[in-house]
């Protein structure tokens, strides 16, 4: 069975988003490359950041994201960018409309346990990928739901905005470092989380 | 000539010490290696990994003069009297501590701010870098273009509480990577501040 996997863009001052949940320039990395993604033309990635994008879009079985950021990017009108893998969205309420596209959406109303479940049942031996908002990361961490992190770290200080490690108070997690894969404008670090 | 550069060991989640500035879980990078390195100027013997070795070997001597607040000088007990490598100490206080107030002593207390205490840091280190420690004026620093470097010693670890090097800053600064070090339970990082 795959890892569970907390994939996510990080300021060096701690920030997925702006306070306005904008992303200002973090997501620069993803596309202002010189070299377009084999997989998503969407992407344009630059130095080491393709190998990064392209295991990403080769290893993922399923995705796992909060209702919020669900809304935020109007559930990617369909077609979420690894294209066909399913997302399991954790959720109190299911939507009545959903966009339809290529990208096959389960609404699971019964917790963050049953999400990730589901989700690896659905990603076989491939690699469960939560990839935020930050509420759902921190609820993962708490649950002991996570095998290993991925911090795609901006070089940036955004000043403020949306934390990601945030309300862990008291928890302290030992982390063993796996990969730090320098990049224009990002180092990506990779972490599995140490029991 | 020197640079004006910061330099802290920083949790993954932003914490530069735990809740009531117990650093002991955070410096675990400081004897979990297998080389020695004894810190010049103090009976402290470090065991880090080789890579780490280099790292702080290089970095740390090139370092001329420090300037922090007094909160960190009275956190750490003013290094038992002697900082390492000897480093003449520039300590930003409208109250200076009278006890340390000694001829030969390496400490100067500052009463007329940050500029001030850069100024006269830069002097004592000739050639050499300051370093700015504590998180105010660090960034204060920051805010006002002074400084030249961020140097993050990144600990592999989640503390979930604790005091944050980053958190007071509600400006945008934009970053250069020069140098990622993975070594054991800590990553090195050196950013260029772009200006």
């Amino acid at each position: 069975m795959g890892n569970v996997l907390l994939d996510i863009t990080m300021s060096l001052d701690g920030y997925i988003a702006l306070p306005d949940d904008q992303v200002g320039t973090i997501h620069d990395w993803f596309f202002t490359g010189d070299t377009t993604s084999r997989y998503n033309e969407q992407f344009k990635t630059s130095g080491r950041s393709t190998e990064v994008l392209d295991e990403e879009f080769t290893t993922t079985g399923a995705l796992v994201v909060g209702k919020r950021t669900y809304d935020l990017t109007n559930g990617w009108e369909g077609n979420h960018p690894v294209h066909g893998v399913p997302v399991f969205v954790v959720t109190h309420d299911v939507p009545e409309k959903v966009p339809q596209g290529a990208t096959p959406f389960t609404f699971v109303t019964d917790g963050i346990e049953s999400a990730i479940k589901q989700a690896q049942s659905a990603a076989g031996d491939k690699i469960v990928v939560v990839m935020g908002g930050a509420s759902l990361a921190q609820q993962c961490l708490k649950a002991g739901l996570l095998d290993e992190i991925q911090i795609h770290l901006a070089s940036v200080l955004l000043g403020e905005g949306v934390r990601l490690f945030e309300h862990l108070v008291a928890e302290q997690i030992e982390l063993e470092t796996t990969r730090v894969v320098e990049a224009p404008g990002v180092t990506h670090l990779r972490f599995r989380i140490v029991r | 000539m020197g640079k004006i550069i910061s330099g802290h060991t920083m949790s993954l989640d932003g914490f530069i010490a735990g809740p009531n500035d117990d650093v002991r879980r955070l410096f675990k990078w400081y004897s979990s290696g297998d080389t020695a390195f004894p810190v010049p100027g103090t009976d402290m013997v470090f065991k880090v990994s080789k890579a780490s070795a280099e790292v702080i070997g290089e970095n740390w001597a090139s370092i001329g003069a420090v300037v922090t607040g007094r909160r960190d000088f009275d956190v750490s007990h003013a290094w038992g009297g002697t900082p390492p490598y000897g480093w003449p100490t520039f300590i930003v206080t409208h109250n200076p501590p009278q006890e340390w107030v000694k001829p030969g002593a390496p400490f100067t207390f500052v009463t007329d701010g940050v500029e001030s205490a850069l100024e006269q840091a830069k002097r004592a280190a000739g050639d050499k870098h300051v370093v700015v420690g504590g998180t105010t004026i660090v960034q204060q620093c920051l805010k006002a273009g002074l400084l030249d470097e961020i140097h993050i010693d990144l600990a592999s670890m989640l503390l979930g509480d604790g005091i944050h090097l980053f958190d007071l800053l509600d400006t945008l600064v934009e970053l250069e990577l020069t140098e990622a070090i993975k070594a054991t339970d800590v990553t090195h990082l050196t950013f260029r501040v772009v200006k």
